[in-house]
């Protein structure tokens, strides 16, 4: 018997060996682009639901909108599937006409039924990122199709310009399939009366964008294919892949190996090493995002602003910046991120430890105190965390880390039960109201709200800017309210962080962008 | 049976006393025969040393951050490098000795004698109790230990002392087990019978007679479950549901150093080696507990 | 006999409705939000407030209650917060992955494993004992997750021999699914790329899988070879001038692996608490990855089905091994539970 199991163990083994020699075949990789990325994030790809980073960047490859940014420009949309607009002497009727022989990825043409059709969804849906255009007062019976090829959106108020047209270049405004969608209606027990294709389209697309989604498998890869009849963006390559790879590490090797040819994200300490590479390339550019440390501002030692601003001086920006973050970071004291119109880089606060004890003294706290921070448990998360306990330690203020999953540390922090958190905030659409207001007007139940900083100066100077038709005046009330909150309110801004990715050098046109949905993909090559 | 001579009190305890001597004196001998057994012990004790004169072995704050040295490779000043903050790993796995001997003993202490009690009882009184707690027992045992222990960690929340708890549920019915197999054995002895009839209390019975019975068994399984204690612990700790930071534990310190592995390998590489000997440590040593005093060997 | 495996059976079916009840009083005692997970930190309150309605979490809890049992109990496991699929439908997409790995793991074990044993019991106290007594033991001893890494780096990194994590290449489609197994399915579609392809990338997973399993089973062959090797008709094989590998292999090694049986059974079983952290490092699609992810994530519906499919698997496994030890041992009685 004994000799029966070793033949059997060899002709194995031999056959393993031939293995080798099968090489999955080199020349079609050519055609297609593999990225490596964490995207387990995406719980749907419908355009009226997804809300996460790599969901609506997904989308954003497979949809197209009104208004859209084409690769490498980040700052102001172009038109897109509208080929021009006006709007009404009263500043609240907007009328948008359509290009024609536009074709979605069915063969459907584009007509102005769709858009009626796309915007009505997101508003009955009512689901995440509906607020992007219900903020505007737009309702079911606002849109409509005056003709074939042309729209009419009505809202309850004039708006800014600039932050309406952001939000219609927004994710969230993508035109669906009117025809397709249709067909997948559903009637599920949340939606007893049908769910507009919400089940559908949570894995399918019906879009008119530069690719078509072959395959979502979760938490293993999407696959979109090319479409070469795009209306002006036919993709370079015909196919890509994005596979999920959820450790950094595991990333840089397989770039490193060329198993895959963007390594989205790396970290600081990788990008030293992957530096030395003749066969990879660094591409970077300032994500939009402010990581920060939010103050409750009902919370004991929390409620002085002199103690606030101690905090906001006793911390080790630099150090931070440079060791943790590898100096893929900038010291910020705006809340609006450079990329956007109206940043500024007045220095408020830095690291200042006489300033911070002496604050602290007077406030009654020479003893300091001790406090919790709440954060969450991706890097860099702990690490910053661990760091600014380091920080504050040094002017007497002992810190109690709390590390909590996303599924404790948000409803937490909406419940303003928190002391300190660790947190990041990202733009919602590009325009500085998608973070001014947050930051600013505890009115929007959002990051003010949280940390319990009713400010009715700042919160009013939000709402007109919201108004406001001249630009450089709006700018200037977003900076007025920065002022105030930097000096006054419950943050204490850390950094604002350099995306940078890994990408072969054989791989040309990528124009990183400061987020995934800004990012498209149709412009690049392989050779 | 034999007829019980009737001994004072003396001769007995003498007679008793020679016996445990004699069991002591082999057990030694089989511990020096058996040579892995030796190197397993050797560990444990380093292990138990290093951990008592822990701040003295170190040779920095094993808490202190210096942003501007981490990642820095072994070398005279750090003899196993820096981790991602800066700190020495090597005062980082000497302090955290004493963590993981810190939580094995502690789930030895909880589960052990929990294990031992319900098991003890169970089987002495049988009937609806026992099936109770064997019921309840069963239950516990329909899962890997591991997933158990994650999944009461999770629940509890992250940090030590709930990653203790949540290992200590996890493992007291074997012991249980093995206590109840125990007491039935021994319940039916006809000496058991003698004493009660005597007019022991159930009580006395059960702690002084029936539970050092059941001793060797389970320490033979203490043994040999320490390793997979402490595995479970670093596995909690990497999984980020034991230890926090800046804790040293060692899972804990793993995990820290994923994302570096490529380069600086030190960080993750020297903590799982420090498990790695530990659990080596505690394996053979279980190895070699379960040879001493399996009578079989005795025999030979 | 029958008696013995109703009244296992009925354990388990108590054992998993206590999962189905703990789970949901441990979802109401941890401070987490289930909504969470649908609703991130950037969505306004309005819209928490709303989804939170929708998804009946508002309700007071014998509501939650009633209605979680009533769903429960009518197969419906719910829907994972992580995926936003039927939690049913991820486990079968996931189980059979962990069930080809835990298998390829296993055979690891058997292969290696044996012949370490019986080396072990033939060279007795020898230093080839005690090597291969110590490399049993290495491979339980060693943090999973730290070995896979470094296995990572050597052979996929350094030396190139193995692909990158994952299950299948990247080019590379599943083939028509009949059993989840990739192995198997690819042999039925004729498709041998994505045989050998999977074959490859599975090596390591399973070669780290396996030495986990490694020392139990060499640990036994051991020590059943050394009892049945003391035995007289061993002795008598010997006198009568068998070849000694006759020896050990037709007659020793045959009767020492019927022990060896039942530790396989329970090795197949712990291989299912090592598949957690093995298939979180090389990027696994399986249950156990499926399973820690829930765990941490605190996707209780996955955790209930995951878990409760977990528990299935090793009671039943568990219940097979005894029930065959019983069979090969009839002395021993099915009294004790």
């Amino acid at each position: 018997m004994m000799k029966k199991l070793i033949f059997g163990a060899a002709v194995m083994l031999v056959l393993f060996g031939l293995g080798f020699i099968l090489e999955a075949d080199a020349a079609e990789r050519k055609d297609v682009l593999v990225i490596g990325m964490a995207t387990s994030d995406i719980i749907s790809l419908d355009t009226a639901k997804a809300f996460e980073f790599s969901g609506v960047g997904i989308d954003a490859q497979i949809y197209d909108r009104l208004l859209d940014f084409p690769a490498g420009q980040f700052d102001k949309p172009e038109l897109s599937l509208a080929e021009s607009y006006e709007v009404s002497p009263d500043g609240k009727t907007w009328t948008f006409h359509l290009r024609q022989g536009v074709k979605f990825h069915s063969g459907n043409p584009l007509t102005a039924d769709d858009v009626v059709y796309s915007f009505q969804r997101v508003v009955i849906l009512k689901d995440q990122p509906s607020f992007i255009l219900t903020q505007f007062g737009i309702t079911p019976d606002s849109v409509k199709a005056v003709d074939k090829y042309t729209v009419q959106v009505t809202l309850d108020k004039k708006y800014a310009g600039g932050i309406f047209f952001a939000c219609l270049a927004a994710g969230v405004s993508s035109i669906v399939d009117s025809q397709v969608v249709k067909q997948h209606v559903q009637k599920t027990d949340k939606y007893p009366d049908g769910d507009m294709g919400l089940t559908w389209l949570a894995r399918n697309s019906a879009g008119s964008g530069p690719f078509i989604l072959r395959q979502w498998e979760k938490g293993d890869r999407v696959i979109l294919d090319a479409n070469p009849n795009h209306f002006k963006y036919p993709p370079k390559v015909k196919r890509v892949v994005i596979k999920e790879i959820v450790e950094a590490t595991s990333r840089r090797l397989q770039v490193e190996k060329g198993d895959i040819d963007i390594a989205w994200e790396m970290f600081p300490d990788q990008i030293k090493e992957l530096k030395n590479n003749k066969d990879l390339r660094i591409e970077s550019s300032p994500a939009t995002m402010i990581c920060y440390v939010g103050m409750n501002v009902t919370k004991g030692p929390l409620k002085d602003n002199r103690v606030r601003t101690a905090i906001r001086h006793g911390i080790d920006y630099n150090g931070i910046i440079n060791n943790i973050m590898g100096g893929a970071a900038r010291p910020i004291n705006t809340f609006i991120p450079e990329g956007f119109a109206g940043y500024e880089n007045t220095v408020y606060y830095r690291e200042d430890l006489e300033k911070a004890r002496q604050l602290l003294a007077d406030a009654g706290y020479a003893d300091g105190f001790e406090i919790s921070m709440d954060h969450g448990d991706q890097t860099p998360f702990p690490e910053i965390g661990q760091a600014l306990q380091n920080s504050l330690a040094r002017i007497g203020i002992k810190v109690k880390l709390n590390k909590l999953i996303s599924a404790q540390l948000w409803p937490k922090y909406r419940a303003q039960q928190h002391e300190l958190i660790l947190a990041r905030w990202g733009p919602d659409y590009v325009d500085p109201h998608t973070n001014a207001q947050p930051f600013a007007d505890y009115k929007a139940k959002q990051l003010c709200w949280r940390n319990a900083y009713y400010n009715d100066e700042t919160s009013q100077l939000i709402e007109d800017a919201g108004q406001e038709m001249d630009n450089d005046k709006r700018i200037g009330l977003y900076q007025k309210a920065n002022k105030i909150i930097q000096t006054e309110g419950p943050y204490a801004l850390l950094y604002q962080p350099m995306y940078e990715h890994a990408v072969r050098s054989n791989i040309g046109n990528v124009y990183a962008a400061p987020t995934f949905d800004l990012w498209k993909l149709y412009p690049i090559t392989k050779e | 049976m034999n007829i019980t001579k009737t001994l004072d009190k003396g001769e007995a305890r003498r007679q008793r006393w020679r016996a445990r001597s004699r069991y002591w004196k082999d057990s030694f001998i089989l511990w020096r025969r058996n040579r892995l057994m030796v190197v397993g012990t050797g560990i444990i004790v380093f292990l138990l040393l290093v951990a008592a004169f822990a701040p003295l072995l170190a040779t920095h704050d094993p808490y202190e951050q210096i942003l501007s040295d981490r990642l820095q490779p072994p070398s005279r000043q750090h003899y196993f490098g820096t981790d991602s903050l800066g700190r020495d790993i090597y005062s980082r796995v000497v302090f955290g000795s004493r963590v993981t001997l810190t939580i094995a003993f502690l789930v030895a202490a909880i589960s052990t004698p929990l294990g031992l009690v319900i098991g003890v009882l169970a089987g002495y009184f049988g009937k609806a109790l026992d099936e109770i707690l064997m019921r309840l027992s069963d239950v516990f045992l329909a899962f890997p230990k591991l997933i158990l222990a994650i999944a009461f960690a999770a629940a509890l929340g992250p940090g030590v002392e709930n990653a203790i708890v949540a290992i200590a549920i996890a493992n007291w019915p074997s012991y249980a087990r093995l206590a109840r197999a125990e007491t039935l054995t021994v319940r039916s002895n006809d000496y058991i019978q003698v004493i009660r009839s005597m007019g022991a209390s159930n009580l006395r019975i059960m702690v002084g007679h029936i539970t050092p019975m059941c001793m060797s068994s389970i320490i033979v399984r203490l043994s040999l479950d320490m390793g997979t204690i402490i595995l479970t612990a670093a596995g909690l700790g990497f999984l980020g549901l034991g230890a926090q930071p800046p804790v040293p534990e060692w899972g804990l310190m793993v995990s820290d150093g994923r994302q570096f592995l490529v380069d600086q390998w030190w960080v993750s590489t020297l903590p799982g080696i420090a498990i790695l000997i530990v659990v080596m440590g505690f394996n053979l040593m279980g190895d070699g507990i379960r040879d001493i005093l399996d009578p079989h060997q005795r025999q030979s | 006999m029958a008696r013995y495996i109703l009244r296992r059976l009925v354990t388990l079916i108590i054992t998993l409705l206590g999962i189905m009840v703990v789970t949901f009083f441990i979802s109401l005692v941890v401070p987490m939000d289930p909504l969470a997970s649908i609703a991130g930190p950037q969505a306004p309150q309005e819209t928490v407030e709303r989804l939170r309605v929708l998804y009946g979490f508002d309700q007071p809890i014998y509501v939650q209650f009633g209605r979680y049992m009533n769903r429960l109990l009518h197969g419906d496991l719910g829907t994972s917060f992580q995926t936003g699929r039927p939690v049913l439908e991820d486990i079968l997409q996931y189980f059979p992955a962990t069930i080809e790995l835990a298998t390829l793991a296993l055979i690891v074990s058997i292969i290696v494993g044996i012949p370490l044993g019986v080396l072990s019991a033939v060279y007795r106290n020898s230093p080839i004992d005690h090597f291969s007594r110590v490399l049993s033991l290495i491979g339980v001893s060693m943090p999973v997750f730290w070995l896979g890494l470094v296995l990572l780096l050597i052979f996929y990194f350094k030396l190139g021999w193995f692909p990158e994590p994952g299950r299948l290449d990247i080019m590379l489609m599943e083939p028509q699914r009949v059993t989840g197994l990739l192995i198997i399915d690819s042999i039925f579609a004729f498709d041998w790329e994505v045989f050998w392809d999977a074959l490859k990338h599975m090596a390591l997973p399973a070669t780290v899988l396996g030495l986990y399993g490694l020392a139990g089973i060499a640990r036994i062959v051991r020590s059943s070879m050394l009892d049945v090797l003391s035995q007289e008709y061993i002795k008598t094989a010997r006198i009568k001038g068998l070849n000694e590998f006759l020896v050990l292999t037709r007659h020793a090694l045959r009767n020492a692996l019927v022990p060896a049986v039942t530790v396989i059974g329970l090795t197949y079983g712990g291989l299912l608490e090592g598949s957690v952290l093995t298939e979180t490092i090389f990027a696994w699609p399986g249950l156990g990855r499926y399973l820690a992810t829930a765990f941490l994530t605190l996707d209780l519906n996955a955790v209930v089905g995951g878990t409760m499919l977990v528990a299935l698997t090793f009671s039943l496994a568990n219940l097979t091994v005894d029930l065959i030890y019983a069979l090969l041992n009839p002395k021993i009685t099915l009294a004790e539970p």
